[in-house]
C-alpha cells in the first residue's frame, strides 16, 4: 500500500541573481525577450527587402 | 557573362583532414584531463555538484543539439524555408516554468535522477516504469543519434558507415567512460564554443560567397520571393506541424517534457554548484537557443541563394548519384539531367534580372514574377529527378541533410571545410555524450542500486557505472551499425519518444502543481495519457507537437480522477 504524500512546500532560493537581481526580474526579462524575438522574427520574415 | 560557375571539386583538402583530426585529438585529449578527478559516483553522474551556470548552461544547449539538427535544419531552410523555427517559440516560456517548479524540487531532493523524485512522491512502481521508459526511448534513439550524421558524413569523406561510427562513438566513449558527467560538461562547453564560431564562420562565409552584383539584401529578397522567408504563419490548422500556435503551445508542452523530464537534461543542470545556479543554466538556454536556430536556418536559406549561380549535382547524396547514373537507362536519365540543368539556367537569369531590376534598371514585378515562375520550374525538376532515382532504385530517396555537407565540401577553402566538419562532429559528439551519462545513471541509480545490489563500496559503484556508460556505447554502435537495415524502424524509433513524452511530464505535474494526487493516479494515468496519443496519432492528423499538450493534460485529469475513485489506495 502506498501513502499520499503530496508535493513539499516549495523550495525557496535565496541566493541573489547575478546581473537581474531577483527572480521575478530574469522571468520577466525572458519572456519579454522572447517576445520581442517573434516579433522581430515576424517583421524579418515580412521585411520588403 | 556566364549564368552559372563551374561545378564543385569533390574532395577535402590536406588543411581539411588536419583540422579534423586536430579537434578529435584535442576534444578527447581534453576529455580524460578534466575528467581525472574522478573519484566517486557523485562526480561520475553529477560532476561533484560543482558546476557554474554558464558551463552547466552551455551543456544543456550542447546536449540537445545534435548533427543532425544541423545539417538538417540547414537543409530544411534550403527546401522548405524558415518555418521550422516555430518549433523552438515555446522553449524559454517552458524554461521559466521549469526553473519556477521542477528545478527546485529535483535539486533540493538531492536526487540523481529525475525519476527517483517520482519515488519520493508516489511510489517505487512509478519511479521504475518512467525510468525504463527512458531507457528504452533513449538507448534506442542514441543508436539513431549516432547513425545519422554517420550516414551523412561516411558519403562525404568517402568512408564506410562503420568507419564513421567507430571514430565518432569510440572518441565520444572513450572520454564519457573515463570522466563521467565532469568530462561530459566541459567538453560540451569546448564544442559548443566551436559550434558557435562555426554558426557565424557559415553565415559570414555565405554571405562573401554571393555573386558581386548580388547583395545580402538581394539575396533575402529572392528567398522572400521564393518563399523561403515565411517564419510565422497564424493557421489554426492543428496537421500543419510549424505553425505560432503549434510552436507556442504544442513547443512549450515539448520543452518542458524534455528539459524537465528527460534525464539527458535533467542531470545537465543538477551538476550546478547551487540550485540559483541550475536555474540560471536553463533561463541561459531560454535567451540564446530561438536566436541560435534563427542563425543555423538562415544559413541555410543563404545557401539556397548561392546554389542560384553556381552547378548543382543532380542529387546532393553523391552514393546515390552514382548508383542512379550506374542503373538509370541513359536516355531517360540525359532527359532528366536536361530539364534540370535548363531549368537551374533559367532560374540564375531570372535571378539576375531581378535583382537587377531592384537596383533600377527593369520591371520590378515584372522580374519578380519571373524569378517565382522559374524557381518553380526548379523544384518541379527536382521532384522530378527525386521520382526518377525513386523509380530506379526501387526506395524514396530524401538528401535534404546532403545539402550543407556537399556546400562544405565543395566551396569552403584553407581549412574551413575541415572546421565546419569538426563542427558537425562536435554537435554529434556532444549529443551522444550527454545521453550515454545519463543511460547510465539512470540504469545504476534507478535500477542497479535497488535491484542488484544496494551496499557497495564506493570504488565498486564507480567500476559498475563506468561499465554501463561502455554497455551503452557499444550499445549506441550497435544500433547504428544496424540502423541501416531497420528502414522504417528508424521513424517509429523516432516516434516512440513522442507518444510517452507529454504523459510524464503529465506525471511530473502531478507530482509537483497538486497535493490532492495519489501514486495509482500517476501510475494510471500515464497509461491513460499515452493510449490517448497513441489514438490521436493512428485515428487524426493533428501534428506531432500537439500530441505533447494532450498526453500531459490527459495524465493530469486522468490522475487527478483516478485518485478521486479510488482514494482507499492512496489513503
Amino acid at each position: 500500500m502506498t501513502t499520499r504524500k503530496g508535493p513539499e512546500a516549495p523550495p525557496q532560493d535565496d541566493e541573489r541573481v547575478p546581473l537581474f537581481g531577483s527572480w521575478r526580474a530574469i522571468h520577466a526579462s525572458v519572456v519579454v525577450c522572447a517576445l520581442v524575438v517573434m516579433a522581430l522574427v515576424a517583421l524579418f520574415s515580412r521585411w520588403p527587402f | 557573362m556566364a549564368v552559372l560557375s563551374g561545378p564543385a571539386a569533390g574532395a577535402l583538402a590536406t588543411a581539411d583532414w588536419a583540422v579534423l583530426c586536430a579537434y578529435l585529438t584535442a576534444i578527447v585529449a581534453f576529455g580524460l584531463w578534466v575528467g581525472r578527478g574522478t573519484k566517486n559516483v557523485s562526480d561520475f553522474f553529477l560532476a561533484g555538484r560543482e558546476m557554474r551556470w554558464w558551463a552547466a548552461g552551455l551543456s544543456v544547449m550542447a546536449t540537445q543539439i545534435s548533427a543532425i539538427t544541423f545539417v538538417g535544419t540547414t537543409g530544411q531552410a534550403y527546401t522548405k524555408g524558415m518555418d521550422f523555427l516555430a518549433f523552438y517559440f515555446g522553449l524559454p516560456f517552458a524554461m521559466v516554468v521549469l526553473s519556477l517548479t521542477l528545478v527546485p524540487f529535483f535539486y533540493r531532493a538531492g536526487v540523481f535522477t529525475a525519476y527517483e523524485y517520482l519515488e519520493r512522491r508516489f511510489d517505487a512502481r512509478t519511479r521504475t516504469l518512467t525510468s525504463l521508459l527512458f531507457l528504452v526511448s533513449r538507448g534506442l534513439s542514441v543508436g539513431v543519434t549516432l547513425y545519422a550524421p554517420s550516414l551523412v558524413l561516411s558519403v562525404i569523406f568517402g568512408w564506410s558507415e562503420a568507419a564513421t561510427i567507430a571514430v565518432m562513438g569510440g572518441a565520444t566513449i572513450l572520454y564519457v567512460v573515463y570522466g563521467g558527467n565532469r568530462s561530459v560538461i566541459w567538453t560540451d562547453v569546448a564544442q559548443m564554443g566551436l559550434v558557435w564560431f562555426g554558426i557565424f564562420t557559415c553565415v559570414t562565409v555565405a554571405v562573401t560567397q554571393l555573386p558581386q552584383h548580388v547583395s545580402l539584401r538581394d539575396a533575402l529578397a529572392l528567398a522572400q520571393a521564393a518563399g523561403r522567408l515565411e517564419i510565422v504563419s497564424l493557421s489554426p490548422d492543428l496537421s500543419r506541424p510549424y505553425t505560432l500556435w503549434s510552436g507556442l503551445i504544442g513547443g512549450t508542452f515539448l520543452a518542458m517534457a524534455y528539459f524537465g523530464c528527460d534525464q539527458s537534461q535533467v542531470q545537465r543542470y543538477l551538476s550546478g554548484r547551487s540550485l540559483t545556479e541550475s536555474r540560471l543554466s536553463l533561463l541561459f538556454n531560454a535567451f540564446l537557443k530561438v536566436p541560435m536556430q534563427f542563425l543555423i536556418l538562415l544559413t541555410g536559406v543563404l545557401v539556397f541563394v548561392f546554389f542560384h549561380f553556381q552547378e548543382t549535382p543532380l542529387l546532393w547524396n553523391r552514393a546515390e548519384l552514382a548508383r542512379l547514373e550506374a542503373r538509370a537507362p541513359a536516355a531517360e536519365l540525359a532527359l532528366v539531367r536536361d530539364e534540370a540543368a535548363t531549368a537551374h539556367r533559367e532560374r540564375a537569369a531570372a535571378a539576375e534580372a531581378f535583382a537587377l531590376a531592384r537596383h533600377g534598371s527593369g520591371d520590378l514585378a515584372g522580374t519578380r514574377a519571373a524569378y517565382v515562375a522559374a524557381q518553380g520550374r526548379v523544384e518541379a525538376s527536382e521532384a522530378e529527378a527525386r521520382r526518377f532515382a525513386a523509380r530506379v532504385s526501387g526506395k524514396a530517396v530524401n538528401d535534404v541533410n546532403y545539402i550543407f555537407p556537399s556546400y562544405i565540401v565543395s566551396r569552403l577553402r584553407g581549412g574551413l571545410a575541415g572546421l565546419i566538419l569538426a563542427v558537425i562532429f562536435a554537435a554529434a559528439m556532444s549529443a551522444l555524450a550527454g545521453e550515454l551519462n545519463s543511460l547510465a545513471t539512470a540504469s545504476m541509480v534507478d535500477f542497479y542500486k535497488r535491484f542488484v545490489r544496494r551496499a557497495a563500496s564506493p570504488a565498486h559503484d564507480l567500476l559498475v557505472s563506468r561499465l554501463l556508460t561502455a554497455f551503452w556505447g557499444l550499445f549506441a554502435c550497435g544500433v547504428a551499425l544496424q540502423a541501416g537495415q531497420l528502414g522504417s524502424a528508424i521513424e517509429v524509433v523516432n516516434r516512440f519518444g513522442s507518444y510517452f513524452y507529454g504523459s510524464i511530464l503529465g506525471v511530473f505535474g502531478l507530482a509537483v502543481l497538486t497535493p490532492r494526487a495519489g501514486a495509482r493516479g500517476a501510475f494510471y494515468g500515464l497509461f491513460a495519457g499515452m493510449g490517448v496519443v497513441f489514438l490521436v496519432s493512428r485515428l487524426t492528423s493533428v501534428a506531432f507537437l500537439w500530441y505533447n499538450v494532450v498526453g500531459a493534460l490527459t495524465v493530469f485529469a486522468s490522475g487527478l480522477l483516478i485518485t478521486a475513485l479510488a482514494p482507499a489506495a492512496d489513503a
